[in-house]
C-alpha cells in the first residue's frame, strides 16, 4: 500500500530525527512477513556521515517510540528497524570475501 | 559467557579478511548474548547460586517463542519494552543469519549496529530497577494475571 508506507516513511524520519539525531536523512520502509510469516515493517534508517559509530540506548528507544507511535495509529504490524549508513571509510567495511562464489571486494555504502 | 558473546561478536567483524560467514556468525552471536541476558536475568532473581540445578532450569525456562506476540509480558516500564522491541529485532536478524540461504543482505556496519544494539539490551537488562526485574522474572515463569484468567 504506497500511500500508507510513504506516510509511515515519513513518521519514521520526523520521529527518528527527533529521538536519534538530525544525521537521519532519510528511511525506507518495505512491507513483508517476518520470521513467524506474520505481515510486518521492515524500516531502513539512513544515517549520514556525522552519526556516532555507536547508537547506544538512543536507538534502542527510538525504535520503541517507533512502534508505539504505530500502535497509536492503529498499526499493530511490528516495525523492524535497522540503519543503513553513508560514506563509511573504515576498513572493516569492506567485506573481502564472499561465501557465494569466487572472491569479490565489494564496498559497503 | 553474555560478555564473552559480545566479545566474540566484535571480533569477528575486526577480522582483515571478513566474509558473509562472519557476518551471519556476528549476528546470531549479538541475539543469544541479548537472550542469555534475559535468562540469567530471570535465574538470578530467584536463585542466586548460580551452579545450583533449580537456577539451570530457571535459566532454561526462557523460550525464544516468549518474546512473540507475548508483548504484554514486557509491558511493565520504557525499558522493558524496549528491551523487547529489540529483542524481537535481534531475533529476526538471527534466523536471517541462522536460517535464510540467500545472500545474507546486510554489511558490515549494519552487524555493527546489531551488535551494539545487543549490548545496549545486555545493559539495560542488567540496569533495571528491582521492581522491574521482579514483575519481568514472574510474568516470564506464569505469565501476567489477565493471561492467566483467559487460560
Amino acid at each position: 500500500m504506497v500511500e500508507t508506507t510513504d506516510k509511515y516513511k515519513q513518521i519514521a524520519l520526523e520521529l527518528l530525527k527527533e529521538k536519534l539525531g538530525k544525521f537521519v536523512y532519510g528511511v525506507t520502509v518495505t512491507e513483508k512477513l517476518d520470521h513467524n510469516e506474520e505481515a510486518s515493517l521492515f524500516f531502513e534508517a539512513q544515517l549520514d556521515e556525522t552519526a556516532p559509530s555507536d547508537l547506544g540506548s538512543d536507538f534502542v528507544f527510538s525504535h520503541l517510540y517507533l512502534r508505539r507511535e504505530l500502535e497509536s495509529r492503529g498499526e499493530m504490524r511490528f516495525p523492524y528497524l535497522a540503519t543503513k549508513r553513508r560514506g563509511t571509510t573504515t576498513p572493516g567495511d569492506i567485506i573481502l570475501r564472499s561465501d557465494h562464489g569466487s572472491a569479490t571486494r565489494r564496498k559497503a555504502s | 559467557m553474555i560478555d564473552a558473546l559480545l566479545q566474540i561478536a566484535d571480533e569477528l567483524l575486526s577480522q582483515t579478511d571478513v566474509s558473509e560467514s562472519h557476518l551471519r556468525r556476528a549476528t546470531s552471536t549479538a541475539y543469544y548474548a541479548a537472550f542469555h541476558a534475559l535468562c540469567k536475568m530471570l535465574a538470578s532473581q530467584i536463585v542466586p547460586d548460580e551452579n545450583s540445578e533449580l537456577f539451570v532450569r530457571l535459566y532454561r525456562h526462557v523460550n525464544h517463542n516468549q518474546l512473540d506476540g507475548n508483548k504484554a509480558l514486557f509491558k511493565i516500564s520504557d525499558e522493558t519494552n524496549a528491551i523487547r522491541t529489540q529483542l524481537d529485532d535481534l531475533r529476526q536478524r538471527r534466523i536471517e543469519a541462522d536460517y535464510i540461504p540467500a545472500k545474507f543482505p546486510y554489511e558490515i556496519v549494519q552487524v555493527k549496529d546489531f551488535v551494539n544494539s545487543a549490548r545496549t539490551v545486555v545493559a539495560l537488562i542488567r540496569s533495571l530497577t528491582e521492581n522491574d526485574r521482579i514483575a519481568l522474572a514472574v510474568n516470564l515463569l506464569i505469565g501476567t494475571s489477565k493471561q492467566r484468567a483467559v487460560g
